[in-house]
């Protein structure tokens, strides 16, 4: 029995050493990418661009570099598949390339237009990668704007999450997760869409402006910043937003925050032909006036309300536009509520449908409203000795009335 | 299997005492007194090895001619009551007729003779030496062969201070003494009840320590009173020089890392365990009193938990219960993390970590392990060290070798900073030996964590979860009110109860759930 229980210990005791560290790395020997470009050479290759994080230059010491270092690296590398490319990385990185805390995958024009799907299909074997990764396409190529300094942040791709999660208060691109887009890109009726990435050519700094949309696994066409704002409102995304729209009474511009957004879109048929009908309700807050008019009143609010109204019908409808003549996608989901409304009709229809959007008949109604009246202040009108009279009487008019 | 047994053999309780001596001749001489005095004292003299300590006073009764003699030691027995009771009273201002008969001079001295509260007679020469190292003095007549004992006890004792291992803010200031009749009377004036039990025992055959086993009668469950007894009767010692000496022998499970008998030298403690219906020994020469049986929750609660408005008490319980997971697994953790999952540190912790450790040239489970060996070096030496020095031995480790041993790179300042928050951590716990015990557990930890990450970690925490479940103290589940829990016995455990709400006794220790009387 002690005999037994004396070599069942020493196994054990054996087994820690034999069977320890396999995967033990420490920390400092990682290379922590930060992000990631893809792009194809002329030769067909692909080309990956990974942005290491300089952890050095990260540390608070003063032992920690100078300040003219750079606090990233980049390198590139090809290879005729992704994996490729990535092993040979290790013919010259110093560490061990660690991909877990990856920010960003940017992929450039090239390589969206010819095929996507080996990249998601990487992206998505490999443990070390998160689906929580932003994913952006860039018109040229994505390896140079890994390379951008940034003004504020000690990385690019830090930089580009931070700039990605502040598009929520422009909505003028569409951001997405990896996640995300896988999802889209397997369902069978929805087009998946990306945030668009470009390069300031004036200044260091990238910009997010607009999304790209994908039919299947090849890029299939750009979206403006107008466009996808009604794209985001019409997949109800749309968390905040500012919409400059001239003065109802004298033109000059206005900015109103759209604080709360909703579409509603029914499907009914007309023949064989559907119809979708969008309504949505908007409420924004007057933020900021260069006219004179007095909202106050509520007449003049009525008209503004109209104004605004009439600003998202116009991002509503070229986004619809853009989906049934532009592009030729149905990449906004009308399809989605003609399943869900019309299932018994739906499967006649999902065979011809891709030709049927683009006839389809697509109304919209837009409400806005202008809440809040009672937090507005009259626009700021410096009272001068020599019209003060006027003012006064203006005053009292108001005041009888 | 021989190297097994060389090496691990001592580990087996043993049955037979190493110390026990057949030769004592204290225990094995039961000679009786003689009617001769002077064959007494020279007995005394020559048993005692002529001590230089041992005072024989030979006297004549009152004007007459009656030999006596009185035998004390000097500095356990007060020579001033002495005087004053004993030979003031037999050689001056003797009150009553000296009769011829040895016997009944004897009996006349014992009632009429000496003012003093406590005497009893004894026969044996053993007896009388057991009584003058108590501290008690013998008057020996001629012709008698009888022995009177008087009680004189009065040595230098320290007098009740606070307690050092455990301060308060708010609470009583009192703590125990190095003598037992001082702790008793401390448990009395909390407890006025005719309920408190204070049952005597010797333990050691030569210290002849007095031990007692307090408790509350019809509160405390009769069978752990009774095993309490068994146990501390079948302790065989030579000596007894401190409460841990018993704390040993009565463990249920000896070889557990974790301590299975609660310790205090605050009375109030005491008194609140013999209230909650556990049993208190109390041992002569230390301040330090056992309280069984004890549940793994109460090395996380102080006296003061409970002095403190219930708000302020939970809170510090919750935060104590924060220490007790830090002090355990948090080195464990950040090497797990750091060497194995480094997926799993936000990314500009990885990256400050990251850079911490460039070129620190050992791999973090050993930089964890050298880092808290010093720590612990540290430690012991704060203790030790007499206090000036040992300001020195601190401002020395705290600032020459953390801030100079990560400026050369030897360690990553994030070790440092995870050292120091462990062993900070592990001080917020109030019991002294479960915060020490932590150190075992640690270090296993550490290594498995160094080995497979976070899988030998939760391996680990299984272990030791296993063994807990296992652990039973005096009867009772250590880990009770985890496992199982009676009416009411929520109320008091991480987050304390207002005492208003807490109308009941715990039944896991006084065997049945019963309101409090």
């Amino acid at each position: 029995m002690e005999r037994k229980l004396f070599l069942i210990i020493l196994m054990l005791c054996c087994s820690l050493f034999i069977a320890g560290c396999w995967n033990s790395r420490e920390i400092d020997q990682l290379a922590f990418v930060m992000g990631i470009g893809l792009d194809k050479t002329q030769e067909g290759n692909i080309k990956i661009t990974v942005q290491v994080a300089k952890p050095s230059t990260f540390s608070k010491s003063p032992s920690g570099g100078s300040d003219n270092e750079k606090s990233f690296w980049v390198a590139s590398s090809e290879g005729k598949t992704i994996f490729e490319a990535i092993r040979n990385m290790a013919t010259f990185s110093s560490r061990r390339i660690f991909w877990a805390h990856n920010k960003v995958i940017i992929i450039g024009e090239k390589m969206a237009r010819d095929d996507i799907s080996e990249i998601l299909d990487f992206f998505c074997r490999n443990p070390e990668l998160r689906l929580r990764t932003w994913i952006a396409v860039t018109p040229g190529e994505a390896g140079k704007i890994l390379e951008r300094e940034p003004g504020m942040e000690k990385d690019p791709s830090s930089a580009i999450e931070n700039v990605i999660n502040q598009t929520v208060w422009t909505g003028k691109c569409y951001r997405v997760m990896l996640k995300d887009f896988l999802e889209d890109y397997l369902s069978t009726a929805t087009y998946p869409v990306a945030a668009r990435i470009v390069s300031k050519d004036d200044s260091s700094n990238i910009k997010m402006s607009g999304s790209a949309v994908f039919n299947q696994n090849k890029l299939a066409g750009w979206l403006n910043e107008k466009e996808t704002r009604g794209l985001l409102w019409l997949k109800g995304q749309l968390s905040s937003s500012i919409m400059v729209i001239p003065c109802p009474l004298d033109g000059r511009p206005l900015s109103i925050e759209l604080i709360g957004s909703k579409a509603d879109i029914k499907s009914e048929f007309d023949g064989q032909i559907p119809r979708f009908t969008v309504d949505a309700l908007a409420s924004g807050n007057l933020s900021e006036q260069a006219c004179q008019t007095d909202f106050t009143n509520m007449d003049n609010l009525r008209k503004l309300e109209k104004a605004l109204a009439s600003a998202i019908k116009d991002d509503l409808e070229s986004v619809t536009k853009a989906a049934q003549t532009g592009i030729g996608l149905d990449f906004p989901g009308y399809n989605h509520y003609l399943h869900r409304q019309h299932k018994d009709r739906w499967h006649e229809l999902v065979e011809k449908w891709p030709g049927l959007f683009k006839k389809a008949d697509i109304i919209i109604h837009v409400k806005a409203m202008i809440p809040r009246e009672t937090l507005f202040a009259r626009p700021l009108n410096p009272v001068k000795h020599n019209n003060v009279n006027k003012i006064r009487i203006e005053a009292s008019n108001e005041i009888t009335r | 299997m021989r190297i097994w047994k060389k090496a691990f053999g001592w580990i087996k309780p043993q049955e037979k005492l190493i110390f026990e001596d057949k030769n004592t001749d204290i225990s094995s001489d039961k000679q009786p007194l003689s009617a001769n005095l002077e064959i007494n004292l020279a007995l005394l003299g020559k048993l005692m090895g002529e001590a230089q300590d041992l005072i024989i006073r030979e006297f004549s009764l009152g004007h007459d001619e009656h030999r006596a003699a009185v035998v004390l030691i000097d500095g356990l027995a007060e020579k001033e009551l002495v005087n004053e009771q004993i030979l003031n009273p037999l050689m001056l201002e003797i009150r009553f007729e000296i009769p011829r008969g040895s016997n009944e001079l004897f009996n006349r001295i014992k009632k009429y003779g000496i003012p003093n509260t406590a005497i009893k007679e004894d026969y044996t020469i053993d007896g009388v030496i057991n009584d003058i190292l108590t501290g008690n003095t013998v008057l020996l007549l001629e012709g008698v062969d009888r022995a009177l004992m008087i009680s004189s006890q009065g040595w230098k004792d320290r007098s009740i201070s606070e307690p050092i291992t455990e301060s308060v803010v708010r609470g009583p200031r009192d703590g125990f003494t190095e003598t037992l009749r001082t702790n008793t009377t401390l448990i009395r004036r909390r407890i006025k009840s005719p309920d408190l039990r204070l049952e005597g025992i010797k333990i050691g055959t030569r210290t002849q320590t007095d031990v007692v086993i307090a408790y509350l009668n019809g509160v405390a469950k009769k069978d752990v009173v009774d095993e309490v007894r068994t146990r501390l009767e079948s302790i065989k010692i030579d000596g007894v020089l401190e409460s841990g000496y018993i704390e040993e022998f009565i463990e249920d499970r000896p070889l557990s890392p974790f301590p299975q008998v609660e310790r205090s030298e605050r009375p109030d403690k005491v008194a609140s365990a013999l209230l909650e219906g556990r049993v208190a020994i109390l041992v002569d020469t230390t301040p330090f009193v056992l309280m069984v049986p004890t549940v793994f929750f109460q090395f996380i609660q102080a006296s003061e938990d409970y002095y403190e408005r219930y708000y302020i008490g939970s809170m510090i319980r919750v935060l104590r219960v924060l220490a007790l997971m830090v002090s355990i697994t948090l080195p464990a953790i950040y090497i797990a993390l750091t060497s194995f999952h480094h997926e799993m540190i936000p990314t500009p912790l990885a990256l400050s970590i990251a850079s911490s450790r460039e070129a620190v040239p050992f791999p973090a489970v050993g930089e964890a392990l050298i880092m808290g060996i010093f720590f612990e070096i540290l430690r012991e030496a704060g203790i030790r060290l007499p206090r000036p020095t040992g300001q020195a031995v601190s401002i020395v480790g705290a600032l020459v070798i953390g801030q100079a041993a990560v400026e050369a790179g030897i360690v990553s300042q994030a070790m440092v900073i995870v050292v120091a928050l462990t062993g900070i951590s592990s001080f917020a716990i109030p019991a002294y030996n479960a915060a020490v015990a932590g150190i075992l557990l640690r270090v296993p930890l550490v290594i498995l964590a160094g080995f497979f990450g976070l899988f030998g970690i939760l391996t680990g925490l299984s272990l030791i979860l296993i063994h807990l479940c296992g652990l039973k103290v005096f009867g009772i589940n250590y880990l009770s009110i985890v496992t199982s829990a009676g009416e009411g016995e929520y109320k008091d455990f991480v987050v304390r109860a207002p005492w208003w709400s807490m109308f009941h006794r715990a039944g896991r220790i006084t065997g049945k759930s019963k309101k409090k009387t």
